[in-house]
């Protein structure tokens, strides 16, 4: 018992993590935009807000990569 | 039933010159952090932030890039022009422009309040660092300003707290009033009527101003110091060789104990986990991999220090003049200098600086080689290999050859940065260069507070990304490390087995002319979407090939010198960026210019590294 849920936790822990890396890397912020607003049952917008960063994987000094709209 | 109304918020602009203090005004009116420096150029895009004036009043704050003119030659001029003319698609024209002015240097904003006078828009003029001014001994007639120019005049503050309740005053005051815009009387001017605004405005200075000399002086000394060919030169090269001793010098302490606190961690899980696949991916995957990564953090804090504090010192606009010889030199324009310099935090708000190039081909150029500086994604790869394999001494008794060998290699991206560069405007973007013009800044002393601030954001920036992609990669690298599992009776470490080790296996044959294992072939996979995700990456796949030492130890063990010295020569030039030809692609708007940069970078790191290596082999390292 105590390996099997050994098992699913790490297993779930890994699709968690991979799911975040598709999300964050592979996606267009299009696609992202998308499925939020298909989760929460409504149309996306016909244009998106320009990804003002472009960096989707966000950076390690860069003071654009964040939401400009406070 | 009454239904309340939503309350419309008011726009207003923030316009004015570079360098004169609107983001910093921004930052102070909404509460935002948006990174302000001294030098001009910083803000390339409209940024949009909200506040409530004292009346209950709510805002939008929208901050512009610098403009001298809505004759815009750039496009971050333009984007300035396009929203006060209400050109812009996505933004309504404004219903107030502020006009943030320098205080100690007013004579091209009032050139440009004059200008901006027909364009319809209500506007009050904030003199901005007006106690600098008062402390420089320049007084201003703030009331015989504001009869003349028929607008509001206060004075602002922007860094200081309470420097800004005279604008908000007057922000109430002005939309007690406010009616609709009028339609723009705006059109480019002739050159008489920019040769008669210039008049006017230097006649307005001449009447409501008055400053001793004194400050002038003070400042023409420390440039004629700063700015001479030779001794700035030198000055320059030295301020840098500073910084990078400092980086390797003060680091070490707080790494040790952050390495010291991640290995505790780990060995901490093992004990109380039971062996199984949850306390490996806890302890070798999460703990180990982000941890070689985190451990990196005081070296990024200290050369941002730095960076910070030459910026707010007003010490890189005059780099950027010092550089102009050499960087107009290769072709590029005087303006690159300042993308290129912010490509050494990453490239991508270095590329989308290059906005403030007129020039097409030159901002190509600019932004095909900005990479090829050396950005803080990098500092992990460089100090994990130079600690392992570069002996920690001194030489001649003060220069640390640890921070030398990081000197090299800031200095082999430059280098390379400005030959191709040269290479690209002789053979590709041919054309003559512009000469490049630039509004020296004053010095000021830099605010500790401002500068803490800039370097606690930056290290909040690095942690976020070490918690979010940095974990998930980690986690996943984890995984591919692990499954499948050794077959029965093997006798090779397990992860020759896995999908990490066949994938590194298949690779080695293509990297093995420039010294590359397996090992290092799986991290360069995931270091191209970012570079410092290699780091960790190693570190897991050789915490989970059996390797309990810590990361340097084991490559310093297991490389020869001369892989590591290939591996630094791949890391100067390789486009290991996802993020980075994805906003060339956006400001290129085209696939063309991401696909050059790919295949060149490409060429040349491979190029780089077989030639580093061959060579380190054949002297016998």
């Amino acid at each position: 018992m105590a390996m099997l849920t050994d098992a699913i936790l790490t297993y779930l822990i890994v699709a968690a993590a991979a799911g975040f890396v598709v999300w964050r890397i592979f996606l267009p912020l299009r696609a992202r935009t998308w499925l939020r607003y298909a989760l929460r049952g409504r149309k996306a917008p016909c244009a998106t807000e320009p990804e003002t960063g472009g960096c989707a994987v966000g950076c390690s000094g860069c003071s654009l990569a964040k939401v400009k709209r406070i | 039933m009454l239904h309340e109304l939503p309350v419309r918020a008011f726009r207003v602009a923030l316009v004015g010159n570079p360098n004169c203090g609107k983001t910093a005004l921004f930052n102070a009116l909404t509460g935002s952090r948006q990174k302000v420096a001294n030098y001009p150029g910083v803000t390339v895009e409209r940024k949009e932030g909200s506040f409530v004036t004292p009346a209950g009043r709510h805002i939008m704050a929208i901050d512009l890039p610098g403009t001298y003119s809505l004759r815009a030659r750039s496009p971050d001029e333009a984007v300035a022009r396009d929203v006060i003319l209400g050109k812009a698609k996505s933004v309504e024209r404004p219903d107030l422009m502020v006009c943030v002015a320098d205080a100690t240097n007013l004579r091209l904003m009032l050139r440009l309040v004059l200008e901006l006078s027909g364009v319809g828009i209500p506007m009050i003029l904030a003199l901005n660092m007006s106690d600098i001014a008062e402390h420089r001994g320049i007084r201003i007639d703030v009331a015989g300003l504001a009869r003349e120019l028929g607008i509001p005049v206060v004075n602002a503050v922007a860094v200081t707290h309470d420097g800004t309740s005279a604008l908000l005053g007057a922000i109430d005051g002005m939309l007690d009033t406010i009616g609709p815009a009028q339609a723009s009387h705006w059109s480019e001017q002739s050159a008489d009527e920019v040769r008669d605004a210039h008049h006017a405005a230097d006649s307005m200075v001449a009447r409501f101003v008055s400053s001793s000399a004194g400050a002038t002086d003070w400042t023409s000394r420390i440039d004629a110091l700063l700015l001479h060919p030779a001794a700035g030169i030198a000055i320059l090269l030295a301020v840098l060789f500073l910084v990078f001793q400092a980086v390797f010098s003060w680091a070490s302490l707080p790494m040790d104990l952050i390495s010291g606190s991640f290995d505790a961690l780990a060995a901490a899980v093992r004990s109380v986990l039971p062996d199984g696949m949850l306390s490996s991916l806890i302890a070798d995957g999460i703990i180990t991999g982000v941890g070689s990564v985190l451990v990196f953090l005081p070296q990024i804090m200290i050369l941002f220090f730095f960076i910070i504090l030459l910026e707010d010192f007003g010490y890189m606009a005059r780099a950027a003049f010092l550089m102009d010889r050499i960087v107009g030199g290769v072709g590029l324009h005087g303006r690159s200098f300042i993308p290129l310099l912010s490509s050494f935090a990453c490239a991508i708000p270095g590329i989308m600086a290059t906005r403030v190039i007129e020039n097409r081909r030159q901002r190509l150029a600019t932004i095909m080689v900005a990479p090829l500086m050396t950005c803080s994604a990098r500092i992990p790869v460089y100090t994990l290999i130079i600690a392992a394999f570069v002996p920690q001494q001194k030489m001649a008794g003060f220069v640390d050859l640890q921070g030398l060998v990081m000197f090299s290699l800031y200095a082999a991206g430059i280098v390379s940065a400005f030959v191709v560069a040269f290479v690209f405007r002789r053979w590709v973007w041919r054309g003559k260069s512009e000469p490049f013009i630039m509004e020296l800044p004053g010095y000021k002393r830099p605010m500790l507070r401002s500068v803490l601030m800039g370097v606690l954001q930056r290290a909040f920036i690095f942690l976020r990304r070490a918690g979010t992609i940095i974990l998930s990669m980690m986690i996943v690298i984890w995984f591919l490390s692990t499954f499948p599992g050794a077959p029965e009776g093997a006798s090779d470490p397990a992860i020759n087995y896995s999908l990490a080790g066949m994938l590194g296996h298949a690779l080695q044959p293509l990297l093995a002319p420039i010294g590359f294992n397996w090992q290092i072939a799986v991290a360069l996979i995931p270091g191209f979407a970012a570079r410092e995700v290699a780091v960790g990456a190693l570190a897991t796949v050789y915490a989970i090939g059996g390797d309990a030492d810590s990361l340097g130890a084991v490559i310093a063990a297991q490389w020869p010198l001369a892989t590591a010295l290939s591996l630094l020569a791949w890391y100067v030039f390789a486009p290991q960026c996802v993020s980075t030809l994805g906003v060339v692609k956006r400001e290129t708007n085209s696939w063309r210019w991401p696909v050059l940069m790919f295949a060149y970078m490409l060429a040349l790191a491979y190029a780089a590294s077989f030639i580093v290596y061959q060579l380190a082999r054949y002297l016998g390292g």
